[in-house]
């Protein structure tokens, strides 16, 4: 398979976009079949305030993904300034997402929005008696009072009813005392809805600081708005061809709660890790096996084409292709002058006989107009040509051309060892081949005449020789240290020890894939696309980028979580893979509840729901249970690399929750 | 003197020479000067207008002896390879825009370059200011020596070839391959040295081709057939 046909051209500054990039297409191939999906309510989602608006790519994404009519949903940002409340819409151009402020008043633009989708199709959204409004809000927002009112006062303005929900994103970190702001926002919330209860539509606490004691970092903060998304997909969804669990999704609705999130995945951030890493580190090591034993001088000399009378291939092929067709021929030597006709015979005897015929005699006899025809017609051709520029540039990149063709990158390492010898080699003599036998004495005038002209020539071209195979080698190294400097970088990115078994299946994968992938060329490398040392660094990354992206097109890259589980863990026995993912699900939903309080606050759970992709076999297994419909719900995820348990609480004494910690002293406005 | 460096109202155009029998006329037009220089020299040498006006100063000739020549030769190089005349601008006028020089100041065998500077002569500090033209060879014109080569062919026994006979007369201090000669189907000239003239040299060809001689590229400033 030719690697290069992928046809993915991508720039890379570094490694860390490589690595990016690398995940991201492998997520792409974890897309499932098009569900049957779609939102059934028109659904409004609003972010108030910056920190919100700053995660919507994890909310659109799940939204796009799952629901088939997600286009239609309308996205607002709403930011308050000292001076002024701006409200913007959201537009994408391809995965591009940017923000266009409108004119309109926030609660102007919630009633825009929601006409506009009103006035689709009837496909588009099956009932438009409800609609939903989604909201989302950091709680760690200087003016989140503000924001709640705005959100207390919105409302469709229509005769629907209004399914309006708060997603209130606790931050319970100490840092910038973000953990007393939230409190005091919480405490002012709880106050409102007791003084407007009908405004106050649900609310959703959902804390970065779980139940387990573990603080979801900024790294991991999507995943509580992939919750959310979540919670927006099941509280309003249709499955094409099946009956509506409405009862089931109304536990997602009134009141306030929390969630606890569970989340298996296949593990595809390590994945790409261990893959790109040991894609770079394999191709090098294979790269630098083939070098055995050194080069020898024969061997250079072979490659570089040089002859015993150290001519040069490329140099011979410059003289017939530039300069030959403007010499004289050997027939034109014959009409030289003699002094007489005596001398002339004189000549043509000892050549005759295959003697040599002494030069300054040659040129007595020819009355000093041999010397003179030869500067003309053999050697200031060579002068005329070396004299332009552009004439000394197609050399020198030629020469380059040469050694970058003739020589891999790490034979150019070893042989910068031997710089001095090779250097030697490259400036011997090109001396004279002497006539061939001939006695045509024509063709033995010609014959000293032309090599006068390449000796001249030789010893412009030698210079040049030189100073590029310098240059060459300064450029192995520079790419070496450029390879070495990635793969460190790669190095850098830790594994988790739970996933050595990534490691392990990974790098064998890659090796099999560079072995059965080579290609080896006239100069023995085997992947001549990499190990081009013109290549500058992007250049370089984006030639990796290619391999990576065939890489990535075998099957084992393109396995569901489940069935990559059980190929990774293929010394797992059958009842335990069973259960693999029940318990996996289990020990990732301990303790992952989106709160973190010291007293208790009455949590009771509301509902249990499943989203799982229907062809996994445990979907399969969970759609089979009696409780299906009943204490749990299953929603077809539209992803195949991983599952997610949801659990709903309803927080039935909210007073006795205290965002800062009960030690803090919270002040009372 | 003083050699001052170019300028349009000291341009000198249309430089032209005529050889009328024995005498050699020059006539060029101007803006302006009161004088003119010419420089007769022998062109295979370099021209060096600072070494020659320091050869004259070294003469004794003052600025103000200068101008007042009646019109000739002011100076002639030790060894006869340099001459100068001045002339002045109200003369040359008189004497419809050309200056003449004899035909017993050109030697035979010897290729002449003819420079022109204009001058002005400033009373007040009794200084000659000589205005170099724009490029080196404007305001330069050669005599370049005629030479009349000699063939003949001969004709080979029962053979394809014949004999051409070339002979091309001696010229001191010739330059080594100035003059060429070319076989009729032959893309390359072959230059003549030094020790092919004044006598005569043979060159095999074919009998149909034919010889001619020319001058190289290079020195047709100083050679024409």
């Amino acid at each position: 398979m030719d690697v290069m046909s992928t046809m993915e051209e991508r720039k890379f500054q570094d490694a860390g976009e490589l690595l990016a990039a690398c995940r991201e297409k492998m997520r792409e191939n974890q897309h499932g079949e098009s569900g049957g999906n779609y939102a059934l309510y028109p659904t409004v989602i609003v972010f108030l305030g910056e920190k919100a608006r700053s995660h919507v790519q994890y909310v659109k994404q799940t939204l796009d993904e799952n629901w088939n009519n997600a286009d239609y949903l309308q996205y607002l940002g709403i930011t308050v300034t000292e001076k002024s409340i701006k409200c913007q819409t959201l537009t994408t151009k391809g995965k591009e997402i940017t923000w266009k402020t409108c004119k309109s008043t926030a609660p102007q633009a919630i009633c825009i929005a929601v006409v506009e989708m009103l006035t689709q199709e009837d496909k588009i959204f099956p009932d438009k008696t409800r609609i939903k409004m989604e909201f989302l809000l950091d709680a760690a927002e200087e003016a989140g009072k503000t924001y709640y009112d705005l959100f207390a006062e919105m409302s469709s303005g229509l005769q629907t009813n209004d399914l309006k929900t708060l997603y209130l994103m606790a931050d319970q970190t100490p840092e910038d005392k973000n953990h007393i702001t939230s409190d005091k926002l919480f405490q002012y919330i709880l106050k409102r809805r007791q003084e407007m209860p009908e405004r106050s539509g649900t609310l959703y606490l959902i804390s970065n600081y779980l139940e387990s004691g573990k603080i979801l970092g900024e790294k991991e903060l999507w995943q509580n708005y992939r919750l959310t998304a979540d919670i927006i997909l099941l509280g309003g969804n249709r499955t094409r061809g099946k009956s509506q669990t409405a009862d089931y999704a109304a536990k997602l609705y009134n009141g306030i709660k929390t969630a606890s999130y569970a989340l298996v995945t296949k593990p595809i951030d390590e994945i790409g890790t261990v893959s790109l890493r040991y894609l770079l580190s394999v191709l090098y090591e294979q790269e630098r096996s083939r070098l055995q034993g050194g080069i020898t001088e024969e061997e250079i000399r072979r490659r570089l084409g040089i002859g015993q009378t150290n001519t040069m291939e490329m140099v011979e092929r410059l003289y017939r292709d530039t300069l030959q067709k403007q010499l004289p021929r050997a027939e034109d030597m014959g009409y030289l002058p003699f002094m007489n006709a005596e001398k002339q015979k004189e000549l043509l005897k000892t050549l005759t006989k295959g003697e040599e015929f002494p030069q300054a005699l040659l040129d007595q006899y020819t009355l000093g107009v041999r010397p003179l025809f030869v500067q003309k017609g053999f050697l200031q051709p060579v002068e005329d040509y070396w004299e332009k520029e552009e004439n000394r540039e197609i050399l020198r990149q030629a020469v380059s051309d040469l050694y970058c063709q003739r020589f891999s990158s790490f034979e150019l390492m070893e042989l910068s060892s031997k710089q001095k010898s090779i250097e030697r080699l490259l400036m011997e003599p090109y001396h004279y081949g002497g006539c061939g036998g001939k006695t045509d004495y024509r063709e033995v005038l010609y014959a000293a005449a032309e090599y006068a002209g390449k000796a001249l020539l030789y010893e412009k071209v030698k210079p040049v020789l030189l100073e590029e195979f310098s240059k060459v080698l300064l450029q192995a190294k520079a790419f070496d240290e450029q390879y070495q400097q990635i793969l460190r970088q790669l190095q850098m990115e830790s594994i988790p020890v739970e996933a050595q078994s990534v490691e392990k299946k990974y790098a064998a994968l890659v090796e099999k894939y560079v072995m059965e992938h080579q290609k080896i060329n006239e100069v023995g490398t085997a992947f001549p696309e990499v190990f081009c040392m013109r290549q500058n660094r992007e250049e370089f990354l984006g030639s990796v980028w290619k391999i990576l992206c065939d890489l990535i097109q075998e099957d084992v890259y393109r396995y569901d979580f489940e069935r990559e589980i059980e190929w990774r863990m293929s010394d797992m026995t059958e009842v335990k893979k069973e259960a693999f993912v029940k318990l996996e699900l289990q020990k990732s939903l301990t303790g992952s509840t989106r709160l973190k309080n010291v007293l208790t606050y009455g949590k009771m759970v509301a509902g249990c729901f499943y989203l799982i992709n229907e062809s996994a076999a445990y979907a399969k297994h969970l759609a089979g249970l009696e409780a299906n419909g009943r204490d749990f719900m299953i929603f077809d995820l539209n992803r195949t690399d991983g599952v997610e348990q949801i659990e709903i609480y309803n927080i039935t004494k909210p007073e006795c929750i205290h965002l800062a910690g009960s030690g803090e002293q919270r002040d009372e406005d | 003197m003083r050699i001052e460096t170019y300028r349009d109202d000291f341009q000198l155009c249309e430089y032209s020479l005529k050889r009328n029998g024995g005498e050699i006329a020059l006539s060029w037009k101007y803006k302006g000067g009161s004088h003119f220089l010419i420089f007769l020299y022998d062109a295979r040498r370099s021209f060096k207008l600072q070494q020659i006006i320091e050869e004259i100063e070294k003469q004794g000739h003052s600025d103000r002896d200068i101008v007042r020549l009646p019109g000739g030769s002011l100076h002639i190089s030790g060894d006869g390879s340099m001459k100068v005349y001045v002339c002045r601008e109200p003369e040359f006028a008189m004497k419809g825009q050309c200056y003449t020089l004899q035909g017993h100041e050109i030697k035979r065998g010897i290729p002449y370059g003819i420079r022109i500077f204009a001058a002005q002569y400033d009373r007040e500090r009794e200084m000659l200011h000589i205005y170099c033209p724009k490029e080196e060879e404007d305001n330069v014109q050669y005599i370049p020596v005629r030479i009349e080569p000699e063939i003949r062919y001969r004709p080979v026994l029962l053979s394809r070839d014949r004999i051409c006979l070339l002979q091309i007369p001696y010229m001191q201090d010739y330059i080594e391959g100035a003059l060429e000669y070319y076989v009729s189907g032959v893309r390359c000239g072959y230059p003549l040295s030094r020790e092919c003239l004044g006598r005569e040299i043979q060159i095999v060809i074919p009998r149909d081709a034919a010889v001619t001689v020319r001058v190289a590229d290079s020195c047709k400033k100083y050679y024409r057939i």
